[in-house]
């Protein structure tokens, strides 16, 4: 499958990624990212969490983001969650370069928290 | 560091919620039908396929922090004594009798973009066309022919290849161990048969006759004619068979196209028995009411010339005897609910003059809001 391939690519990439942010003397936190389909990444970002509870209001806001997502009008490129560790969420539909541009990305966050 | 994909294909919460939400929108819809029928949006819409419907009830509520229990800061002149008071917290309100302009801010409400036909479907959920009668000359029936079923037997142009092939197949695959086609014997033969569907429907003619006249202002066409948008619309929806004839009038009557009926205005006085005259003919001419069941409908401001007042009374009895059922509307002015004109008002002689009063329905509308419950009480359920 090639996205199995996508995943290897990424992995090598996110090795690189960390390589460059040591060298440049950053110290970020161990990330697990994951790469998920559209709806739940529209989730995440609706709910404003991951796996919060069950509500209306929160499909009201699901319902508009995924409505401009499925008519190309916006696109969430990545979800991140400041914990230590990390969690990072890659759509699955961006290809390599672009969730390799988002891990990039999103690693230099870590000044957020100094 | 890792990277991983999960099976998501069983999270469902977004889309759950999202139908939760639309459900909760639907239920709004339901139960403010009443002023989203005479919305001009809709009834202006010009055919486009959905509208701003505005639902208010959909609110969602959150904390507020009280703004007066913060702390808040003054500054003084520099030479602040002790007790001195720095600074005071802006009132709150300055209303200043009727004329001035609030500074308040509105209610937000919620805009739902609902189809049109989604729409339609539940306004028009419980209304039918009541005391459909069986007539004697039905309509034409529509007769479809549908090929729903097969058999063993029938015409070589009915032949259904594809289910031939399957059998000659399976067939072979059963005798010779091997699936493959070839040697058609009759008993592959499979043949394509059909039923006649045959759908009667009895048939009915709704005639909308509206008054046109010089005191019909704006706001009753208006009324009016979004009434008669939804009529056409529901009969139009529901019925296959129904026929509308529009006739409009003021001093006289005229049959009139339904562009013509939608859009046209005039001006002049009101003779309502010309209408009722005219609604007489055309029924005598075209609709035996041995063969049809005919509805006429009727709007108007009431103000009828007086002296007609007697003719208009002996001609509506007159329909009604070759009628299903006879509908009378009455426009008020807007915003005038409650106010009944002592004398003059048609609806008033009609309640007390006609004789069959079970086939009458007569509806008072002063209100945009009156149209949906009008619309109910001619095609609704009666109890």
């Amino acid at each position: 499958m090639a996205q199995d391939r996508d995943i290897k690519e990424l992995e090598k990439g996110l090795e690189r990624i960390w390589e460059i942010a040591k060298e440049f003397g950053l110290d970020p936190f161990p990330t697990r990212f994951e790469v998920v389909p559209a709806t739940v990444m529209y989730e995440i970002g609706s709910y404003a969490l991951p796996g919060r509870y069950s509500h209306w209001t929160f499909g009201k806001a699901y319902h508009r983001m995924k409505t401009m997502y499925d008519f190309g009008l916006s696109r969430i490129y990545e979800v991140v969650i400041n914990t230590n560790p990390s969690y990072g969420f890659l759509l699955e539909t961006n290809n390599p370069v672009q969730n390799k541009l988002v891990m990039a990305c999103a690693r230099p966050r870590r000044f957020l928290q100094k | 560091m890792s990277i991983e994909r999960n099976d998501w294909s069983l999270q469902r919460k977004g889309i759950a919620d999202q139908e939760r939400h639309k459900e909760r929108v639907k239920e709004a819809i339901k139960k403010n039908l009443g002023s989203i029928v005479s919305n001009e949006a809709i009834i202006l819409s010009d055919g486009k396929r959905t509208v701003k419907v505005p639902i208010r009830s959909l609110d969602e509520y959150k904390f507020r922090f009280d703004h007066r229990k913060r702390k808040h800061v003054g500054q003084g002149g520099g030479k602040t004594k002790v007790g001195d008071v720095v600074g005071r917290e802006s009132q709150q309100g300055q209303g200043q009798g009727s004329g001035q302009p609030g500074n308040s801010g509105g209610a937000e409400y919620y805009e739902a973009d609902v189809n049109i036909d989604e729409l339609a479907a539940l306004i028009f959920e419980d209304l039918h066309l009541p005391f459909l009668e069986e007539k004697a000359k039905r309509a034409v029936p529509a007769q479809t022919t549908r090929f729903n079923e097969i058999r063993r037997t029938g015409i070589m142009s009915n032949l259904d290849k594809r289910r031939m092939i399957l059998e000659n197949i399976k067939r072979n695959a059963r005798q010779t161990n091997r699936a493959h086609f070839g040697g058609v014997k009759k008993e592959d033969l499979r043949f394509k048969s059909w039923e006649e569907d045959k759908r009667y429907e009895s048939n009915a003619v709704v005639m909308a006759l509206m008054d046109v006249s010089g005191s019909m202002g704006e706001f009753k066409k208006y009324i009016a004619r979004s009434f008669y948008f939804w009529m056409v619309r529901f009969l139009r929806t529901k019925y296959d068979n129904v026929e509308i004839v529009f006739i409009s009038h003021h001093t006289e009557a005229k049959e009139v196209n339904e562009e013509q009926f939608f859009t046209q205005g005039e001006s002049g006085g009101t003779v309502v028995s010309s209408a009722y005259q005219l609604a007489l003919e055309i029924i005598r001419e075209r609709y035996q009411p041995r063969d049809w069941n005919i509805y006429p409908f009727h709007f108007s401001d009431g103000d009828n010339y007086y002296s007609d007042n007697e003719e208009a009374v002996r001609l509506a009895n007159e329909l009604m005897t070759t009628c299903n059922l006879f509908g009378y509307g009455e426009i008020g002015e807007e915003g005038s609910s409650g106010y009944r004109r002592s004398s003059g008002a048609l609806l008033s002689i009609f309640n007390d003059r006609l004789k069959n009063k079970e086939r009458f329905v007569g509806v008072r509308i002063d209100d945009k809001e009156d149209v949906y419950p009008a619309l109910k009480q001619f095609f609704g359920d009666r109890v």
